[in-house]
């Protein structure tokens, strides 16, 4: 199974962004826990900020599809 | 010249304190991570004079508010020969990434990369300190080391603090 940061790196790449340019635009985090209600997740991974210039972040059933 | 001798009762601060609550933890076994997720850090307690840490995390006590000082030593690997691009590690006050303390950005990878870092801050009763790492890999499991595999005798991880006054 990909990880959460494999989904976002191919969620970038289809959008057309570079993955090495956006790295430090988007912050994935664990707290060892359920993530906090509504954010994008994998297991207890989740999506903690996104800043990426033009693209808007993707959705659970996006990250789900890829 | 003529020099004052001073007795501890006569200095404020430093000499005659006891500078507790302090604690101190480390890591007995490697903790997987994922990649590039900023993960919170677990220890194994070595000491804790106020029964303050627990939880992975130290909490002020009551009636303990004061300047606290911090170090941090993470050591972030992977089980490939290498790939550990960007190593970091991060404290966390009450919930919020306040500070970063970050190795090079290496595009060729490290095996291992440690990172250190001291600081200070000014903490009120149920201020709570946690340690995140962030593994940047691109070959193997990225994880963060404790004293076990190919380092069974030598500490790799370690957080700890103490109050200042």
């Amino acid at each position: 199974m990909s990880t959460l940061n494999q989904k976002i790196k191919l969620y970038l790449e289809n959008n057309l962004k570079n993955y090495d340019d956006e790295l430090e635009n988007y912050v994935l985090q664990n707290d060892l826990k359920t993530p906090p209600t509504g954010k994008i997740k994998i297991n207890d991974d989740y999506l903690e900020s996104w800043n990426v210039d033009g693209l808007n972040a993707p959705t659970q059933s996006e990250i789900d599809a890829l | 010249m003529a020099f004052t001798l001073l007795s501890a009762s006569s200095i404020s601060g430093g000499v005659g304190e006891n500078n507790t609550p302090a604690f101190y933890v480390g890591k007995t076994s490697a903790q997987t991570v994922s990649d590039n997720v900023k993960t919170k850090v677990t220890w194994n307690e070595v000491y804790d004079t106020d029964n303050a840490f627990a939880s992975d995390k130290f909490t002020v006590p009551s009636g303990q508010a004061g300047k606290y000082n911090f170090y941090v030593h993470l050591t972030l690997g992977t089980s490939g020969s290498y790939g550990v691009l960007f190593p970091r590690a991060y404290i966390y006050k009450n919930g919020n990434s306040l500070y970063m303390f970050s190795g090079p950005n290496n595009e060729q990878g490290n095996d291992v990369y440690s990172v250190t870092g001291t600081l200070s801050l000014d903490l009120s009763v149920g201020d709570y300190i946690e340690v995140y790492g962030r593994n940047n890999n691109d070959q193997g499991t990225p994880y963060f080391l404790g004293k076990s595999g190919d380092s069974p005798n030598e500490e790799r991880s370690w957080f700890g603090g103490y109050k200042l006054a």
